[in-house]
């Protein structure tokens, strides 16, 4: 899946639940917590839906990895073509 | 009842439990004795402030680490007792240098950073009174907070003034100065404030406790109710005297010992435990400033050889769900006790303990209003999983019935009712601010009624049932359906709106908003989406629902309220109960 389709599913998952972020304000490599109002049950919460979304199981180990939407993106990629 | 319980722990070598025999501790332990232990006299004047800093000084405790702060990178910033003095009397002769009269009240919107504590504290020795405030709540409950406190003087970061205050401050007529404490030295100051830090360096590090007394107020809590505005808690002076006991009986704290509790300073666990009573046994506190993260914090508790742990269920549950072999990455020697407080504490999660620990999770209850614990599990005693534990000594509770003919206290075991303290410990909430009618109605027959519903068993162990009203505890935070409801109702496109608790496996209850729309407004998802927005830009990410369902006709009594009970019974497939007042019904 090219990475540009993934950030763009990713945006859409992170709308869902916090829709009051705007998206074209979002800093792809800032922590999604320093940009915006996003709590620790968002982010349980965002981990997963990105696992339900893309079919990944994610450990919680993973969950650092998802905390900013580049490294969300790149980690939802590296598994995505691990599996494939 | 037989349930399974876990025997308790002796304590390291050379080391001594404050609470022993519990049944003995009970009938030898008076609050007057434990004035005199804290203070070492009967002088007539007291100041939590004093007892938490400046007397840790005199008996010597100077040069030991009174906290260290963890940010986010890891760096450790450490705070002796004598450093934290001379913060403390800079803030209090700053509070001085501004003209803000004692009694008054100054309120922090602060992560947990060093100068939340300089603040807490300063103000307290200036015999002013301190207003905490949960760093994430949005604008709105921000506004009602600061207006209802009268607040004076908030000292806050440049980021939440410009993204919480800035919008409302016109509205907030009573205050008078907002300090911002810099990120960094080159960072703007937002118009009409004033610098923190140079506002400190003025002041001088000498400063003589303000004469305060058993009975002045000192702290300002805010915690919701069911109806109505969030209610200001007042807790006076004296609550150091329960919050430092139960410090000890509880959390069997002593001096040197490093100690986490990671309530945040916003609510009150975060300042009575986080701050407050164990400062007055002499320990070292931890303090992270970053959010919840497994492995960060099982590195915190081995790297900072952390003897005693003060947790949530939230927190507890989460760990739970991240297993045992990010736990297993470390080891945990030095950690002795593991307490937790906030909502419930399933058996589970107590068990989970032992299995990831090789030691249970000890339950504790209290509220805003009691300003101290009150029921607990104690380290020398065991712990039975699953339940509250039982009364702290110095403390009556009991179980009770409203009944037409007044309180009654339930005397068979197993029975549920609401639980019942017997007014005379010394943190006992002194008011609800500017409310002395709701805080008469909170005492019936010589009883305080706490507004949560449990059983006592033949041993004398509390267990809860649930809330005997609808407020909602979400993650440890007490969230009001009404403040909740107020703010959806500002959207333009929601004419009534009803908010519920229901069962989440990690936050204990999640919020849940049902709207009814104004007619001529159709139903859809980017209108589910936008209403959502709202709520979390009003309220906070924290504290807005998480969920938003729309109902064609939300279920009113015939006098119009809505009936959140019914909501709440026909989501989770509970019986309805009595509807005989349920409008269109006969």
């Amino acid at each position: 899946m090219d990475i540009n389709a993934i950030r763009t599913r990713l945006l859409a998952l992170l709308r869902q639940i916090a829709p009051d972020i705007e998206p074209q304000s979002i800093e792809p490599q800032r922590a999604f917590r320093d940009q915006f109002d996003f709590d620790s049950m968002d982010a349980l919460h965002f981990a997963a839906a990105v696992s339900e979304a893309f079919g990944l199981e994610i450990p919680e180990r993973d969950y650092p990895s998802l905390t900013s939407l580049e490294g969300a993106a790149r980690f939802v990629q590296s598994r995505l073509s691990a599996g494939a | 009842m037989a349930e399974s319980r876990i025997p308790g722990r002796a304590a390291p070598r050379g080391m001594t439990h404050h609470l022993l025999d519990y049944e003995a501790a009970r009938r030898t332990f008076t609050w007057e004795n434990a004035r005199i232990a804290l203070t070492g006299g009967s002088d007539p004047r007291l100041n939590i402030a004093y007892e938490a800093i400046d007397r840790r000084v005199q008996r010597g405790y100077g040069v030991w680490l009174a906290a260290r702060f963890i940010d986010r990178a890891g760096n450790r910033l450490d705070i002796t007792y004598s450093q934290l003095q001379s913060r403390c009397n800079r803030f209090a002769n700053a509070l001085r240098s501004l003209e803000i009269p004692r009694g008054a009240p100054v309120a922090t919107l602060l992560g947990r950073s060093a100068e939340l504590f300089t603040v807490a504290l300063g103000t307290l020795k200036a015999g002013n009174v301190f207003c905490p405030l949960f760093s994430a709540f949005g604008p709105e409950p921000l506004k009602t907070r600061l207006a209802l406190g009268h607040i004076q003087v908030l000292v806050t970061s440049g980021a939440f003034y410009r993204r919480k205050v800035a919008g409302i401050r016109a509205a907030l007529g009573a205050l008078r100065h907002v300090l911002i404490v810099r990120e960094d030295p080159h960072e703007e100051l937002p118009e009409g404030t004033t610098d923190f830090a140079e506002l400190m360096r003025q002041a001088s590090d000498s400063y003589e406790t303000a004469p305060t007394h058993d009975t002045d107020v000192a702290l300002l809590h805010f915690t919701s109710g069911t109806t109505g505005m969030p209610k200001g808690v007042t807790l006076t002076h004296a609550a150091v005297i329960a919050q430092h006991a139960t410090s000890e009986l509880v959390l069997d704290l002593h001096p040197q010992e490093v100690f986490w509790c990671t309530a945040d300073p916003g609510w009150v666990t975060g300042i009575a435990y986080g701050m407050i009573g164990p400062l007055t046994c002499g320990v070292t506190l931890i303090v992270d400033q970053e959010e919840f993260d497994p492995q960060r914090w099982y590195r915190i508790l081995a790297e900072e050889r952390v003897n005693v742990w003060y947790t949530a269920p939230t927190a507890i549950r989460m760990l739970m769900k991240a297993g045992l072999e990010l736990t297993r990455a470390h080891r945990y020697p030095e950690l002795r006790l593991m307490a937790s407080v906030g909502e419930p504490l399933n058996a589970e999660a107590v068990l989970w303990g032992v299995e990831a620990f090789g030691q249970p999770f000890h339950d504790t209850w209290w509220q805003t209003e009691t300003g101290a614990i009150m029921i607990a599990n104690f380290p020398a005693c065991g712990v039975v999983p699953g339940s509250m534990g039982r009364a702290v000594p110095g403390i009556e509770a009991a179980v009770l019935r409203r009944t037409e003919r007044g309180v009654q206290v339930v005397s068979s075991p197993e029975e549920v009712g609401e639980i019942g303290l017997r007014p005379g410990w010394p943190s006992m909430f002194s008011g609800y601010l500017d409310n002395p009618e709701r805080y008469r109605a909170s005492f019936h027959d010589g009883w305080y009624l706490a507004g949560d519903l449990a059983r006592r068993d033949r041993d004398g162990y509390f267990w809860f049932i649930g809330r005997a009203d609808d407020v909602i505890k979400s993650a440890g935070h007490l969230i009001s359906p009404f403040e909740l409801e107020s703010a959806l109702m500002q959207h333009p496109a929601v004419a009534q709106a009803a908010v519920i608790g229901i069962p989440d496996p990690i936050a204990g209850e999640a919020v849940k908003a049902f709207v009814e729309l104004k007619s001529a407004v159709a139903p859809d998802e980017a209108l589910r989406s936008a209403i959502l927005g709202h709520a979390r830009r009003l309220l906070g990410a924290a504290v807005a629902p998480r969920e938003i369902a729309f109902s064609e006709a939300l279920p009113r009594t015939r006098s119009g309220k809505i009936m959140r009970r019914l909501l709440r019974a026909r989501e989770l497939g509970l019986p309805e109960g009595d509807l005989s007042t349920l409008e269109g019904r006969p």
